[in-house]
């Protein structure tokens, strides 16, 4: 530790519990230019898996954010008694951020149908999952069907599958507005463990507690405070920038459970306009 | 017909760019079939569905990337070359630290755009380079880092004095500077009064009280929890007493402390007498006034009649029961001063920060008897997010108070303002209706009485926070002595 440099770091609060823990050897799943992704071993720990992110990376609600050079992939990294110590690195949180975005549901739920009209709006994401099937998985889990959703867990080819981020933006829904049953969020992360990559198993996991990236935080506090329609189709463009298809499936699954107040016609009529159907 | 198949460990590509890299793959000369992607189980199927091997992947994991690609035999290098090159990583340059050019990277170099005040926020080991960098550059510094040793402390705040700037810190939690908070700060409006202050949450309660009634500040200039000690002699605190004397618009000035070394307090109360401004000093611990005390003596210094700060009582309410305080407190000043109020009529108050060294707690927090938990103690806060802001532990620890029949009383503080968690009432709501709910099945009645500290101009809305405590079942005090004294009055003369 001699000769470790202690660099400053930005930590989310769903990680906090894991950096306070005892101290534990985890290992460095992969890595990108922006982030690397760190597997936890310890059972009943908060989250499986943790993310390094640089400054430029999209900030995932199981992520601190740190300066300095980024463990490479199958290195090993210490985790926890308020440290983050990588080979010649060690990081210190000094600030902190909650994932999970403080909003009245009742008034999201009130003008939650804003977003599919939105969504409706904008250009089809040929890449991810249909809107149609992103509506109809989001529509049997607010009906308590998990069915559909286990069905597109691992949907997809990149690490975090365009099915996983659909029932992801569901689950925080579903979370965030006191209409997630246990069972539902149980039955859906022991699945992701299984089928699934590790990272996006974890924010499948970290979705179901409410916790989500801020783009899509913003887009659900624009909702919630209802002001003009400008900032809702700002915050929504800003989340379709995030990764390839990851912000439009994410924006789908949260539009499929705020449509549940949509009428059963609208809702075959928006489903009818779009190709394509859930495995 | 050539094949390759491959499980890659620990490279990750965006779903486009593996998109991308099939297609490109795929439309090589003489290539049939190629997939990569994550190899998950569904991509397993689609890799099996294309004719691939199902036993060259028996071994995959979800985290694998599966590269699987089939050519003519005369085409399998041209295509592994072209995924190679695909696969390979951007030549976007990588970053390496926070702000991104042409953001200053250096304290120097951000001076060069001007300003006249540095926020320190590094860890403490490296704080002293850095203030001592913006006082040199002839700008005050608020360091808000902890862990600096006390002789950097000393040395900073000499080398302060010869440029005439001021050292606000080291653990410098709250400022208002220009009508700017600065850390953890309240929405306060402007006003006639001067705040030095070597208590953050101290300074946060009697601006809020001032607040309540109508009077605002001018600025809240934080010293650091050690300023008046023997070792450091108020050097900031004697700086900043003259810094607001000499500012017009400040027509009063409060001094605000935890009790400090005798001397010290000397020479503070010294320097007050010889300032043109009027001024207070306030000394706030056992035996001493508390902090709405304070509050009432500036406001009878400017002329007004104070009074009562705002209660918010719950539905239902029952009188005293026998049992103990429990405090769970995220201010640290708060605490002292609930644990004084209380020590002087109930006695020995267990505490990790205890009033006298007999009565601490050991380390797992807990006491038969009366305890107050000050959870901002730097101790309980080591790689965790301030309690201020992540209420997780002391969440726990009202649950577990709420199933000892021995908790008569929960006592808490809520500290609003930027810097604070968003909306603590949405998880303190429910942790309290829940408290008082499994008391109620444990067979006893458990009071819960909170200290609330905010401006009615706070972000979280003052009142809207006090109401929805007090329709939990929390009798709700913008006074943190009143609801320390609300707490004595349910449990005094009832000690098990």
């Amino acid at each position: 530790m001699s000769q470790t440099q202690l660099l400053p770091a930005w930590a989310s609060t769903a990680v906090g519990e894991l950096l306070r823990g005892r101290g534990q050897d985890a290992t460095v799943l992969g890595s990108t230019r922006v982030a690397s992704y760190l597997s936890v071993p310890e059972p009943g720990s908060s989250t499986p898996v943790i993310a390094l992110l640089s400054e430029q990376a999209v900030r995932l609600p199981i992520a601190v954010t740190v300066a300095g050079t980024l463990p490479e992939a199958g290195s090993t990294v210490r985790i926890g008694d308020g440290l983050i110590v990588a080979h010649d690195h060690a990081w210190r949180p000094v600030r902190w951020w909650d994932p999970r975005p403080h909003l009245v549901a009742g008034d999201l739920l009130r003008h939650g149908p804003e977003l599919l009209e939105v969504l409706k709006d904008e250009p089809p994401c040929l890449l991810g999952l249909s809107l149609a099937d992103a509506l109809s998985v989001a529509g049997a889990l607010a009906a308590g069907d998990v069915g559909p959703a286990l069905a597109v867990i691992g949907l997809g080819p990149g690490l975090t599958p365009a099915g996983d981020d659909v029932v992801a933006g569901a689950l925080a829904v579903l979370s965030l507005c006191g209409g997630l049953d246990d069972a539902v969020r149980d039955s859906i992360r022991l699945h992701a463990a299984t089928h699934t990559t590790a990272l996006s198993a974890a924010l499948v996991a970290a979705a179901g507690r409410g916790q989500v990236i801020p783009q899509a935080a913003a887009v659900l506090a624009a909702l919630a405070t209802r002001g003009p329609s400008g900032p809702l189709r700002a915050a929504v463009a800003e989340l379709f920038r995030v990764g390839a298809t990851s912000g439009h499936d994410l924006c789908a699954g949260m539009a499929g459970i705020l449509a549940r107040s949509v009428s059963a016609e609208a809702f075959r009529s928006i489903g009818g306009a779009c190709t394509g159907s859930p495995r | 017909m050539s094949t390759k198949v491959e499980l890659r460990h620990g490279i990750y590509r965006d779903s486009v760019v593996l998109m991308q890299v099939s297609q490109a793959v795929a439309a090589c000369r003489g290539v049939t079939a190629a997939i990569v992607a994550m190899a998950t189980p569904l991509n397993i199927e689609i890799y099996e569905r294309l004719g691939f091997d199902p036993e060259a992947v028996a071994a995959a994991s979800p985290n694998d990337l599966l590269v699987a690609v089939r050519a003519e035999d005369d085409a399998i290098a041209a295509a592994t070359a072209e995924l190679e090159r695909q696969l390979a990583p951007s030549p976007t340059s990588r970053t390496d630290g926070f702000g991104s050019p042409p953001a200053p990277r250096t304290l120097a170099s951000a001076l060069r755009h001007g300003g006249s005040l540095a926020l320190i926020s590094v860890p403490g080991q490296h704080a002293f380079v850095e203030a001592m960098d913006a006082i040199q550059a002839g700008v005050s510094v608020m360091l808000f880092s902890d862990n600096v040793p006390i002789e950097q402390e000393i040395v900073l705040k000499d080398e302060a004095a010869c440029h005439e700037v001021l050292v606000m810190g080291p653990d410098c939690g709250t400022a208002v500077v220009g009508g700017l908070g600065l850390g953890f700060a309240n929405a306060l409006r402007p006003g006639p009064v001067g705040m030095v202050a070597a208590s953050g949450t101290g300074a946060q309660e009697v601006t809020c009280l001032l607040d309540a009634e109508g009077v605002g500040v001018t600025a809240v200039l934080g010293v650091g929890g050690r300023d008046l000690s023997a070792a450091v002699g108020g050097r900031s605190t004697l700086a900043a007493m003259r810094v607001l004397d000499e500012h017009r618009a400040t027509e009063f000035i409060a001094v605000l402390s935890k009790p400090p070394d005798p001397k010290v307090a000397e020479a503070v109360r010294a320097a007050a007498q010889r300032l043109s401004t009027p001024s207070l000093v306030s000394f706030v611990g056992m035996g001493q006034g508390d902090l709405t005390a304070a509050t009432a003596q500036i406001l009878a210094a400017l002329g007004r009649t104070p009074t009562a700060p705002p209660e918010w009582r719950p539905p239902y309410e029952r009188g005293p029961r026998a049992g103990f305080i429990r405090g769970l407190f995220s201010g640290g000043t708060l605490c002292d001063e609930a644990m004084a109020i209380a020590a002087e009529r109930l006695g020995p108050i267990a505490s990790n920060t205890p009033l006298q060294p007999a009565w601490v707690l050991g380390a797992d927090l807990h006491a038969s008897g009366h305890l107050m938990i000050d959870f901002g103690d730097d101790r309980l806060t080591a790689g965790r997010p301030h309690p201020m802001i992540d209420q997780s532990l002391r969440l726990e620890r009202i649950a577990q108070e709420a199933s000892d029949p021995a908790c008569a009383v929960l006592l808490l503080d809520v500290v609003l303002g930027y810097g604070a968690h968003r909306d603590p009432a949405s998880e303190l709501a429910p942790a309290i209706a829940a408290a008082r709910e499994r008391a109620q099945r444990g067979g006893h009645d458990l009071a819960v009485v909170v200290s609330l500290v905010g401006s009615l101009s706070d972000p979280q809305g003052r009142d809207a926070t006090a109401e929805t405590l007090a329709a939990a079942g929390a009798s709700v005090h913008l006074s943190n002595a009143a609801a320390a004294r609300t707490a004595v009055n349910l449990v005094e003369g009832a000690g098990r």
